[in-house]
């Protein structure tokens, strides 16, 4: 088992996490538990045995320690990261849901707008919208997160 | 206001209303507030004060009754089919984001379901798409302007729409 250290990457560092690492790894890990929508390079991880963990911890305070093993890692590629996509999708699809509709709100009071018997109606009005969508908040990213905590045993430290 | 009665066209009737004209326009208003599931061209229109009309009522064959002026002919003509165009396509929407929304869910539930470590929860328990949209309140939206529409057009239906 390794523990690793999340830190902030630091703007012009021309430091990343190569792709399909265990650092990479332990940086999503760290998005997910914060459930910040954060750029792919936002966090840079290293193992605690790695000395550049020693000297960023004096550089820089650690933003989380993540625990990675050869099984959890496992857990995390097969199950834990395709209900992350698909959670995801849940939200991107509400967003979609909600400009289009939005849209085709606005196209509709014009429409009534533009009448001469029926300007009113007010659509945008009449339609709640915002009552809609509140009622749509979905919670798996939530519970994820919560479990992903756990599996790791992520400390945040600030 | 001229009063109208509307009928169903008979299949044999190679009679059809003139491109424009009042009757065609009274059987598009009939096609929409009666529901009728079939093109405006399935319907005729009789002014009823006509005795076609007095024989179609005795036989029970008028579907509805309508009035019309020029205003509420340039009304429909102008306002409502945009109107109408307007609000399907706001119901499509809805309709679209919906199964959207719908499959998405799904596919979440599915994953979950299939995970060994989180297949205690659903995750559309939480979430009623189909309720939640309901709160657009849309379909009041609908019923209103279609009863602004009965009024102006004095509708009065008369005999159950054929499907």
């Amino acid at each position: 088992m390794t523990k690793y250290l999340v830190f902030k990457n630091q703007p012009n560092s021309g430091q990343v996490n190569a792709p399909g690492s265990r650092g990479e790894m332990a940086c999503t890990i760290a998005k997910v538990v914060s459930q910040d929508a954060l750029p792919k390079d936002f966090y840079i991880a290293f193992p605690l045995e790695n000395p550049h963990s020693t000297w960023e911890s004096l550089k820089d305070t650690a933003k989380f320690s993540v625990e990675i093993d050869d099984e959890r890692a496992e857990l995390w590629e097969k199950e834990i990261l395709p209900l992350t996509d698909l959670s995801e999708a849940v939200d991107d699809a509400i967003g979609e849901a909600y400009s289009s509709i939005v849209e085709a709100a606005m196209t509709l009071d014009k429409a009534f707008e533009n009448s001469k018997n029926f300007k009113d109606i007010k659509v945008l009005e009449n339609i709640g919208m915002d009552r809609a969508f509140d009622n749509l908040e979905h919670y798996s990213f939530g519970e994820i997160s919560e479990k992903v905590e756990e599996i790791f045993e992520v400390i945040t430290f600030n | 206001m001229s009063k109208y009665l509307v009928i169903t066209r008979s299949t044999k009737s190679q009679a059809i209303h003139t491109a424009g004209s009042v009757e065609e326009t009274v059987c598009e208003i009939a096609k929409n507030l009666l529901h009728f599931r079939g093109p405006a061209d399935g319907l005729m229109a009789i002014p009823a004060d006509t005795k076609i009309a007095t024989f179609a009522a005795l036989k029970d064959e008028a579907l509805c009754s309508i009035e019309v002026n020029d205003k509420t002919l340039a009304t429909w003509r102008n306002d409502v089919t945009a109107i109408e165009d307007a609000i399907n396509s706001f119901q499509s929407t809805r309709d679209h984001a919906e199964n959207l929304l719908d499959r998405a869910l799904a596919d979440l539930d599915e994953a979950y379901e299939s995970s060994s470590g989180f297949n205690d929860y659903t995750p559309s328990n939480d979430i009623s798409v189909y309720g939640a949209l309901d709160q657009l309140g849309a379909n009041d939206l609908e019923y209103n302007f279609q009863q602004a529409l009965r009024e102006m057009y004095k509708f009065n239906p008369l005999k159950v729409v054929p499907m």
